[in-house]
């Protein structure tokens, strides 16, 4: 009840509230254009908070990262462009809605499940950080290993209709992503004697290249636009019906979310993908997915905005940041003096009321600020196409070089948006090399420092719990999904020998 | 094509050093993995495709194999052209000027006519850009003759 009074009390008297907006506002702009990461975001902010009271600093970033992990789903709806990784996810279905002309219902569904997403994640936030906490700390290399092969199972689902095409996107996508230093000897390997490649290649560069890029090449490939019929131009916020039919994929969003985000390195990314794969698979709409499922939106959508909460746990608990945004938040803590661990929460209680107000008002900000720019949004992706397209090409180069100020990002995206547009004219998909790509140094440095605890023996993996617990799922998964995928082959098989005898 | 990208990559793999700081798998020891799981992959597809056409008796028709295929790819082509473009001149005449360069070349090349509307676009398109990264976001883009 205390709490409630200290919350009220910040409500009034303080800015909480314009600087929560103000962060929303700040982080939606970040999310939404391609390059600017909610790290960017919050970093670009980062020099401003220095003179503010602790309090209203940390709700600031707080408040950036919410509203930077709901941008990055607005290109993805509207150009095909994630504006962060962990809308990746939210492009499959999300373009789809939108070259169908119901480009408003799935920025709509978008919003509202990001909304719903946030919080539920601040719920979880002040309600379970202790256990929640527990969890985090009970991760191990081997565990995060398990974690990531887990997160490699759902290509069998995003593999449309070759699995072995699937495959061989994600081995190529899981080969890119060795490129840069070796994660335990530090030896440079495919850099070729370039500086830029030995961080590795960011993830984004490749979404952006397989995305927009190609789909740009793509467009101006055909000379006739395939513009949408019967565009409806408003935000269509989902009916009571549609509520319902969100439901289930929310839930799976949100209890997925809660638990990746309290995993450090885990991030929204894989959170988004295991919900789209889990969404499909309880799904009464499984054709749907891939086509333009209203589902296929709200579970990544929910699943990355309930872990821009949850994410903060580990943060305030121990002090250890899951992620570049989480690294800058903890970077605003120790500015101001606050030094994350069980005593934040007993010495510096207004401080923790503080944020957790201040995360409150960004969910509620999060749909008036929604509603208020999401229309112009869809007027802007409405103008016709050599204009549309022009700027997106110029956007794309003005972002990717805001990541690292380097002009060689430009030529890996462009490269990448070649050879995405090459997948797309032999029919392989983007999205098991997209899941390639960012689990492959998840998957590789925890492999390989399992083993340096095990000396090599394989057999930790089945010694940890939850790594154990992990791959039993991975296996049950992937037995799953493969028999379904093998019975429907083997029928559609049969049907085609029918046709091509009569 | 795709063994050919696993014999590169394995290639160059092979050609990754040990370090003494390496443990038991060592820098070269997924790499190898994949590069083999790729190749055994396009293995299996080409098989693939060989049966099908011994079963079914057509391979169905291929995007490569359509006569538009060509055309397609050089459309295309024209757009990563420019990119290609603004990647060199950009050091040379500055951010603004090539992206304003990049706008019209785009402009004029997805068929919009050359006129007042088109240009006025491009300037204004690349000063809002100038504004939003170079302005507010801080982002120190390439000035004239920063190469």
């Amino acid at each position: 009840m205390e709490a409630i009074f200290i919350g009220l009390d910040l409500l009034t008297g303080t800015p909480l509230i314009f600087v929560a907006i103000a962060g929303v506002g700040w982080g939606i702009l970040g999310g939404a254009l391609p390059g600017i990461s909610p790290s960017i975001a919050m970093a670009l902010l980062l020099p401003l908070t220095y003179g503010m009271e602790p309090g209203l600093a940390i709700v600031l970033l707080a408040a950036t990262y919410v509203g930077a992990e709901y941008g990055g789903s607005i290109p993805a709806i509207l150009i095909n462009t994630p504006g962060t990784n962990a809308a990746a996810a939210t492009v499959l279905d999300g373009y789809k809605l939108q070259r169908q002309g119901r480009g408003g219902e799935a920025l709509g569904i978008s919003l509202y499940s990001g909304v719903i997403g946030a919080f539920f994640g601040l719920a979880m936030l002040i309600l379970l950080t202790r256990p929640l906490a527990e969890i985090a700390l009970a991760f191990t290399p081997m565990a995060y290993f398990a974690l990531g092969l887990l997160g490699l199972s759902v290509i069998v689902s995003l593999s449309g209709e070759s699995l072995l095409k699937g495959l061989a996107a994600a081995l190529l996508g899981l080969m890119v992503a060795t490129v840069g230093s070796d994660p335990i000897s530090g030896m440079s390997r495919f850099t070729f004697g370039q500086p830029e490649l030995l961080d590795g290649i960011a993830p984004i560069l490749i979404m952006v290249g397989l995305f927009a890029v190609s789909e740009l090449l793509r467009q101006a490939s055909v000379s006739v636009w395939e513009k949408p019929k019967n565009t409806v131009m408003n935000l269509k916020l989902p009916n009571g019906k549609m509520r319902k039919r969100l439901f289930k994929p929310q839930l799976i969003g949100s209890i997925i979310g809660t638990i990746e985000g309290v995993m450090p390195g885990a991030g929204g990314t894989i959170a988004s993908f295991m919900s789209y794969n889990e969404a499909r698979r309880w799904s009464r709409f499984k054709s749907e997915f891939g086509n333009g499922s209203p589902e296929g939106i709200a579970a990544p959508e929910t699943a990355n905005n309930t872990v821009a909460s949850t994410a903060l746990v580990p943060v305030l608990s121990f002090g250890i940041p899951g992620s570049n945004s989480a690294a800058i938040l903890l970077g605003g803590l120790l500015v101001h003096g606050l030094l994350p661990g069980p005593r934040l929460f007993e010495e510096n209680g207004d401080v923790i009321i503080g944020l957790y107000t201040g995360l409150l008002i960004a969910a509620i900000s999060l749909l008036v600020i929604g509603m208020l720019i999401l229309p112009v949004c869809l007027w802007l992706v409405n103008r016709p196409r050599a204009y549309l397209m022009s700027f997106i090409y110029a956007l794309i180069f003005s972002g990717i070089y805001s990541i690292d100020n380097s002009l060689f990002d430009i030529g890996l995206v462009l490269g990448a948006g070649a050879a995405g547009f090459l997948m797309r004219l032999v029919g392989f998909p983007f999205l098991p090399a997209v899941l390639g790509v960012v689990l492959g140094y998840l998957v590789e440095s925890n492999y390989r420092r399992s083993l340096v605890l095990s000396g090599g023996d394989h057999v930790i993996f089945l010694e940890d719990g939850i790594s154990l617990s992990l791959l039993v799922v991975a296996v049950l998964f992937l037995a799953g999904s493969l028999s379904t995928r093998a019975w429907l082959t083997y029928k559609n098989l049969q049907k085609e020998i029918l046709e091509n005898k009569s | 094509m795709l063994l050919v990208i696993a014999a590169g990559y394995y290639f160059f793999t092979s050609s990754i050093g040990t370090s003494a700081l390496s443990d038991e798998v060592g820098a070269a020891g997924l790499p190898t993995v994949y590069s083999i799981g790729l190749a055994s992959v396009a293995l299996v597809l080409g098989l693939q495709a060989i049966l099908r056409l011994l079963i079914i008796g057509s391979q169905g028709e291929s995007s490569i194999d359509s006569p538009d295929f060509f055309r397609m790819f050089l459309r295309a082509s024209g757009v990563l052209a420019i990119g290609i473009f603004y990647l060199l001149i950009v050091n040379i005449v500055g951010y603004v000027i090539a992206l304003l360069l990049v706008l019209m070349a785009m402009l004029f090349y997805l068929g919009e006519a050359v006129g007042r509307q088109a240009i006025l676009a491009a300037f204004i398109g690349a000063g809002f850009f100038w504004f939003l990264f170079d302005w507010l976001l801080g982002i120190p883009t390439p000035g004239i003759g920063s190469f």
